[in-house]
C-alpha cells in the first residue's frame, strides 16, 4: 500500500511535467492577438566595473504577442522564447521574481543590482506578474546596479 | 600499525583542517578529484575495506541526488540538454551540481577520516587546556552515536527476548525512549564523575604519551607551506554561462596533491617497513 502510493503520486509528478527537447521548446512560436512593444536593456551592467559584457542591448523593441489578461511576466517569456534568450526566474503567482536574464543574474554587478521593468515610462510598484498588460503597452526591462537609483527609479525605502 | 596516528595531535590536526578547509572553500573540481582520491586511499589503509566499501554506496547515493537536483532549480547555463515546464536543464548546471556533490562527499569521506585518526585522547589532549568544556563536550559527541546505538541494540534484543509482543513500530518507540532515558542517565554520571575528578580545573595536568620531535617539525613545515601555496596559486573556474578554465595553476595542484596525499605515503610508507622486518625474522 505505501508503495502504491509512492508510485502513484511519482507518476503524478511526473504527468505534471512536460519535457520537451530544444528544437521542439523553440520552435513554437507565442501565439496571442494583442501585441506590446519589449525591451532588455543592461547599459548600466556594461559600465560596471570589471564587466565581460560588451552588449548593452539584450532585446531592442521586439513586437511580442499575448493574450488578454496576460501579465509582463508572460510577455518576457514569449519574447524569450522567440529570440531563444536565457532567463531565470524564482517563486509563482504575484510574487514571482525575475533573477536573471541572458546569463545576467542579480547580484552580478555589486549588492544593489538586479532586474527592474517599467511599462510606459513608469515603475510599477507590483511584481512582473501582477501587472495586467494592455495593447500596445511599451515594456522595458532594464538592469540596475544601484538599487534603482542608475535607471531613474530611486528606492525610498519603507 | 597505524604510523599516522603516530604523528603528534596538532600536526595531524592541521593537515585535516587544512585539506578539509580547502576542500569546502575551493570549490575546483580538480582539487576536489584529487582530495577525494587522497582520502579514498588514505581510507582502504587505516579502516577495513568493508565499512570503506559500505560508506562508498552511501556516498554515491548523496553524490547522484545532489547531480541531479541542482539543474532543476538552477536554470543557468548556455548548454541546454532540455526543457521541463519551460524551465531549461542545463549541462553547466549539472556540472556544478557534481561539484558540489563531490564537495560534499570529499567532506564526508575525510572526516571519517579524522574520526579514525582522533581519538578522544587526542581531541582532549588538544584542547582540554583551552577550552575544557568543549573539548569535552566534542569528545562526548563523537563518543555519544556509536554508543547509542550499542544500547539500542542491547535493549531491542532483551525486549525481544522478555517476550515483547509488540509490533514493529510501537516495540521500537519504546526502545527508543528507554535508550534516551539511559544515555541521559549516563551523562549525568559523566559530568559528576568529571566534577569529582576535578576536570578542567586550574593547574591540574593531563597524562599524554604526545612527544613534539623533529619529524613532527618537518611534517608541519611541509603541510603550512603546501596550504599556503595552494592559497596563492590558485585554479579558477567559471561555471556559467559557458564552463570555462580562467586559470591554471600547475604549483598549488601539486601542493594540494602532495596535502590530500602525504597521510597516505605516510601510512604507506610504515606499512612496507612493518613487512620488510617481519621478512628478515
Amino acid at each position: 500500500m505505501k508503495k502504491l502510493i509512492l508510485f502513484l503520486s511519482l507518476i503524478l509528478l511526473l504527468s505534471s511535467c512536460s519535457v520537451k527537447s530544444v528544437d521542439d521548446y523553440y520552435n513554437e512560436k507565442s501565439s496571442g492577438k494583442l501585441t506590446a512593444v519589449i525591451s532588455v536593456n543592461c547599459k548600466t551592467a556594461v559600465k560596471y566595473k570589471n564587466s565581460k559584457r560588451k552588449n548593452a542591448d539584450i532585446l531592442n523593441s521586439y513586437k511580442v504577442n499575448f493574450n488578454k489578461g496576460d501579465t509582463v511576466f508572460t510577455a518576457l517569456k514569449n519574447a524569450c522564447k522567440d529570440n531563444k534568450i536565457q532567463f531565470e526566474y524564482t517563486g509563482s503567482g504575484d510574487s514571482l521574481y525575475i533573477e536573471g536574464i541572458d546569463y545576467l543574474y542579480e547580484f552580478d554587478c555589486g549588492e544593489h543590482s538586479g532586474w527592474e521593468y517599467r511599462v510606459n515610462g513608469k515603475f510599477p510598484s507590483v511584481g512582473c506578474n501582477a501587472y495586467k498588460l494592455n495593447n500596445g503597452d511599451k515594456i522595458e526591462w532594464l538592469y540596475t546596479c544601484d538599487l534603482g537609483a542608475d535607471i531613474g527609479n530611486r528606492y525610498k525605502g519603507e | 600499525m597505524n604510523s599516522f596516528k603516530n604523528i603528534h595531535p596538532a600536526v595531524s590536526f592541521f593537515c585535516f583542517f587544512f585539506i578539509i578547509f580547502i576542500i569546502i572553500f575551493s570549490f575546483n573540481p580538480i582539487y576536489l578529484i584529487i582530495g577525494y582520491l587522497g582520502a579514498f586511499l588514505f581510507s582502504l589503509t587505516i579502516l577495513d575495506k568493508k565499512a570503506v566499501f559500505k560508506s562508498l554506496i552511501f556516498q554515491l547515493i548523496i553524490f547522484a541526488l545532489i547531480t541531479v537536483t541542482n539543474p532543476l532549480f538552477s536554470h543557468n547555463g548556455a548548454t541546454i540538454l532540455f526543457f521541463i515546464n519551460d524551465n531549461r536543464i542545463t549541462l553547466e548546471a549539472l556540472i556544478y551540481g557534481a561539484v558540489l556533490g563531490f564537495t560534499v562527499t570529499g567532506v564526508i569521506i575525510w572526516f571519517k577520516c579524522f574520526n579514525m585518526v582522533f581519538d578522544s585522547e587526542r581531541l582532549i589532549y588538544l584542547f582540554g587546556k583551552i577550552f575544557p568544556s568543549l573539548a569535552l563536550v566534542i569528545s562526548m559527541t563523537l563518543r555519544f552515536i556509536p554508543g547509542f546505538i550499542r544500547s539500542f541494540r542491547q535493549i531491542n534484543t532483551a525486549s525481544k527476548i522478555n517476550g515483547s509482543y509488540r509490533l514493529g513500530m510501537k516495540r521500537f518507540l519504546n526502545s527508543f525512549s528507554a535508550v534516551i532515558t539511559d544515555s541521559m542517565e549516563s551523562a549525568i554520571i559523566t559530568s559528576d564523575s568529571m566534577k569529582a575528578r576535578g576536570y578542567g580545573l586550574k593547574g591540574r595536568t593531563f597524562y599524554h604519551r604526545f612527544k613534539f620531535n623533529l619529524r613532527d617539525l618537518v611534517y608541519l613545515l611541509i603541510f603550512i607551506s603546501a596550504f599556503i601555496i595552494c592559497v596563492l596559486f590558485k585554479t579558477e573556474f567559471e561555471f556559467y554561462p559557458n564552463f570555462t578554465l580562467n586559470s591554471i595553476n600547475v604549483i598549488g595542484i601539486i601542493s594540494f596533491a602532495v596535502l590530500s596525499f602525504l597521510p597516505f605515503i605516510i601510512e604507506l610508507k610504515e606499512g612496507v617497513k612493518w613487512k620488510y622486518s617481519i621478512s628478515k625474522i
